[in-house]
């Protein structure tokens, strides 16, 4: 169970957010889109292309090189 | 001619709104984004007539993409416009930030509750009538494609004025 990023999870896992690694802009960015630390989520694609989660009843896409600053862990 | 805004996040039913308002024909569709550019149109109120214009989704006022900048460009070129605010009644949290950031620069602001049938289902109450008193502008519910509660904003863009922020964070401390 150790900390991994938003996208090495495999579709249909769930996983809860513990660190945002970006600045004030980015955080808040997601934080309008609905994604904040502490949130659960559940990967729906993130084999190829951008990684799409849903989180807080809407459904986000994010390019991968922002599902690579999420910190999460595995897990609901 | 008094000028109104439609502002609101992305996908949440902005055009529609503009359509039913004014009659037009703009592009809607079920995905965010749809609208890049601006759209122009009148309505008739009862005593007056209003030009509408539909102004691309935003998140902030601090504009991120070209859209974005289209939105927040419309906004500071029409000092004296009214907005009507549309929230997604469903991802309120969301919204309000926006109407916020807008009421905060001054602008006479009514608050739609868009796709309230959807919070509904979703089993999502909102007290509309502490909203009001907090907020201290008009919030109404509707429902863009049904067209329910169009009246009643209509109406309302009478009742509204600007609101000043630190009077609605005064009141939020009241409530805790």
């Amino acid at each position: 169970m150790n900390p991994k990023f938003l996208y090495e999870l495999q579709p249909g896992e769930w996983a809860r957010i513990i660190n945002i690694e970006g600045g004030r802009g980015f955080r808040q960015r997601l934080c309008l889109r609905g994604l904040k630390e502490g949130d659960t989520i559940r990967v729906i694609s993130s084999i190829q292309g951008p990684v799409v989660v849903e989180a807080n009843r809407s459904v986000i896409a994010l390019g991968r090189g922002m599902a690579r600053k999420i910190r999460i862990i595995k897990g609901r | 001619m008094k000028k109104i805004l439609l502002m609101g996040n992305p996908n949440v039913g902005k055009s529609v709104f503009f359509n039913r308002l004014t009659g037009a024909n703009v592009i809607e569709s079920n995905y965010p984004g749809t609208t890049v550019d601006y759209a122009k149109g009148y309505m008739k109120g009862d005593s007056e007539d209003f030009e509408i214009i539909d102004v691309p989704g935003t998140f902030s006022l601090e504009s991120k993409d070209k859209a974005e900048e289209v939105a927040v460009k419309m906004l500071e070129e029409e000092k004296g416009a009214l907005v009507i605010c549309v929230i997604d009644a469903s991802k309120i949290e969301r919204g309000l930030y926006l109407a916020l950031e807008i009421i905060e620069r001054g602008y006479p602001v009514v608050l739609a509750l868009n796709m309230w049938d959807v919070a509904e289902d979703k089993n999502i109450q909102i007290d509309i009538e502490k909203l009001k008193s907090i907020l201290n502008i008009p919030v109404v519910p509707t429902i863009a494609i049904s067209g329910k509660g169009f009246k009643e904003v209509v109406l309302s863009l009478k009742k509204t004025a600007s609101v000043r922020v630190n009077e609605i964070t005064e009141r939020v401390g009241e409530i805790k």
